[in-house]
């Protein structure tokens, strides 16, 4: 626990603009086995990348094979741990630091087939520029709903024939937020060792994967580089109905009449919306 | 983005799979009218006629293009990429949908004493789409009917459904060899379910549900356009058999 603590407390400070030196660095681990490495977090200036992880240590190769498995093994005892990859801190690189704080997950440790991920087998695509994470703002992790109904049932009888019929109608007005922005994040190429891009590479686990951000990181699945969505402002109601005024009225009207006593007459009318599925829109 | 493997020796395959993150909402406006007639001793029997109009703008549909120099561009990649098709969702434009449904419900009180606790039920659902692209209506049935029988009596129930689905078109093939106007179809389909429920006593009862039992496929494709022979029209059958689910119920 005092290293995931301490682990926590050198990733806020870096992400803050403090400096980060080896001296604050804890050990690093090596010799990690694959199937046991999960890695939490990591930041990245420049070269650099600093990987936050957990490892876990088995007593032998059957007891990690369980562990693979999805079983419980029977002995194993869990370290995080800090490590620092792609160049050496320089003064340079402490420059640059305070000049780049950014944030990414390293889905790579699960995918890439190296513990905590290799930089050297990963380029940033051309044209696409990291937008610096501003790590105050608040991040909200899903849809919004918010609804009102207002309805109301009439029954009456129509003059003209002389029947008893109901009307029912009202108004549904709801806020439906959804941002797909593809911000905080910068989009990586996996590629082979031979520099290759994913399309062209022979290797195995070649196929593009996503670095995303801290936030995006709480609850996504980033074994396989998917990101984790904000929602700040992409469907806001004031919004959708400049831009489309025709998806923010959604009349609804039932109406049944009595012709007798066994004959009905059901009339309905309603607009609806459908909205395409995240999977569909989703940058990428 | 996704992009298929280069190196694959299936050079009819190179595709680029791409999320269109401009994809709007469809919206649809909903007309319907009935007209129900209920009739028996207790008011139990229907026979109901009615007609639905469904006015869609805007729908989504997926689009398969060559790759041109303009589109490589737009998603990063260069000319390397010129073989691949492009994959994409699109607002297609609009469409219509309208139909009629029929509902006929009643209990036979008219049948001899030993056939009483016996009802037959009908209902039909025929449907037309008019639109500008309508192959993205992929999931269409043209016609669905259902019909059968309830036979109850103090002691047991037994429900035989049968569903009859019409012909389904599916989304358009194009390709080498391919006639125009070729299409997935999925073949008419006939599914049988029994349930059959027998009360041993108050609160306790034993029962079988059976699904698909004269064990039609689950899926029948067939892929066919102008000219296309019959012998070279299946596709893929799916059978998974039939099944069934027998238990005790108990209510204490």
């Amino acid at each position: 626990m005092t290293g995931a603590r301490h682990a926590d407390r050198l990733l806020r400070h870096a992400v803050q603009g403090g400096e980060v030196t080896l001296a604050h660095l804890l050990p690093p681990a090596r010799g990690i086995e694959h199937d046991a490495f999960r890695g939490d977090g990591s930041i990245e200036v420049g070269d650099m990348r600093i990987v936050k992880g957990e490892v876990a240590v088995f007593a032998d190769a059957d007891e990690r094979e369980v562990d693979r498995r999805g079983q419980q093994p029977a002995a194993v005892t869990a370290h995080h741990f800090i490590e620092v990859r792609g160049i050496a801190l320089d003064a340079a690189d402490r420059a640059r630091m305070h000049a780049l704080h950014k944030v990414v997950l390293d889905p790579i440790a699960e995918t890439g087939g190296v513990p905590g991920g290799n930089p050297d087998v990963f380029v940033q695509l051309e044209g696409v520029d990291p937008v610096p994470i501003d790590v105050r703002q608040p991040r909200e992790h899903a849809d919004h709903f918010q609804l009102g109904i207002a309805g109301a049932d009439h029954d009456a009888c129509l003059a003209t024939a002389a029947s008893p019929f109901t009307l029912k109608t009202g108004l549904d007005l709801r806020r439906m937020d959804r941002d797909i922005r593809d911000h905080n994040r910068s989009r990586y190429n996996f590629v082979g060792p031979d520099g290759s891009n994913a399309a062209t590479s022979t290797d195995d686990f070649a196929g593009p994967y996503n670095l995303v951000d801290e936030g995006f990181y709480r609850g996504g699945r980033t074994e396989y580089g998917e990101p984790w969505l904000q929602y700040p402002d992409n469907y806001k109601l004031y919004d959708l109905f400049v831009a489309h005024p025709e998806y923010g009225f959604f009349p609804s009207a039932n109406v049944v009449f009595n012709l007798t006593q066994n004959l009905l007459l059901r009339a309905s009318y309603a607009k609806t919306i459908n909205r395409p599925n995240l999977d569909q829109i989703i940058p990428g | 983005m996704t992009v298929t493997d280069p190196n694959t020796t299936n050079t009819n395959n190179l595709l680029i799979t791409v999320n269109n993150t401009a994809l709007n909402p469809w919206t649809s406006e909903n007309t319907d009218l009935a007209l129900e007639y209920y009739f028996g001793k207790t008011g139990g029997n229907v026979i109901s006629v009615g007609g639905f109009r469904k006015d869609i703008k805007d729908f989504s549909a997926t689009r398969r293009e060559d790759a041109t120099p303009e589109l490589l561009e737009s998603f990063g990649l260069d000319d390397s990429y010129a073989a691949y098709d492009v994959q994409y969702r699109f607002n297609a434009g609009d469409a219509r949908v309208a139909g009629i449904e029929f509902n006929y419900r009643q209990s036979l009180t008219f049948l001899p004493h030993w056939a009483r606790g016996l009802d037959v039920f009908y209902n039909k659902n025929q449907q037309r789409l008019q639109g500008t692209t309508l192959a993205d209506f992929s999931n269409f049935v043209r016609r669905s009917d259902n019909y059968g029988f309830t036979f109850s009596r103090p002691k047991f129930t037994l429900r035989v459904k049968v569903n009859d689905i019409g012909r389904q078109r599916r989304n358009l093939i194009t390709g080498t060899n391919m006639s125009p106007s070729t299409y997935r179809w999925r073949a008419p389909r006939r599914a049988v379910d029994i349930d059959f429920e027998y009360r041993i006593r108050r609160g306790i009862s034993v029962f079988v549900a059976g699904r698909n039992v004269i064990d039609a496929p689950s899926r029948h494709e067939e892929v066919y356009g102008i000219g296309t022979p019959e012998y070279s029209r299946p596709n893929a059958y799916w059978l998974h058999g039939i099944n069934y689910v027998m238990g005790f119920k108990g209510s204490f």
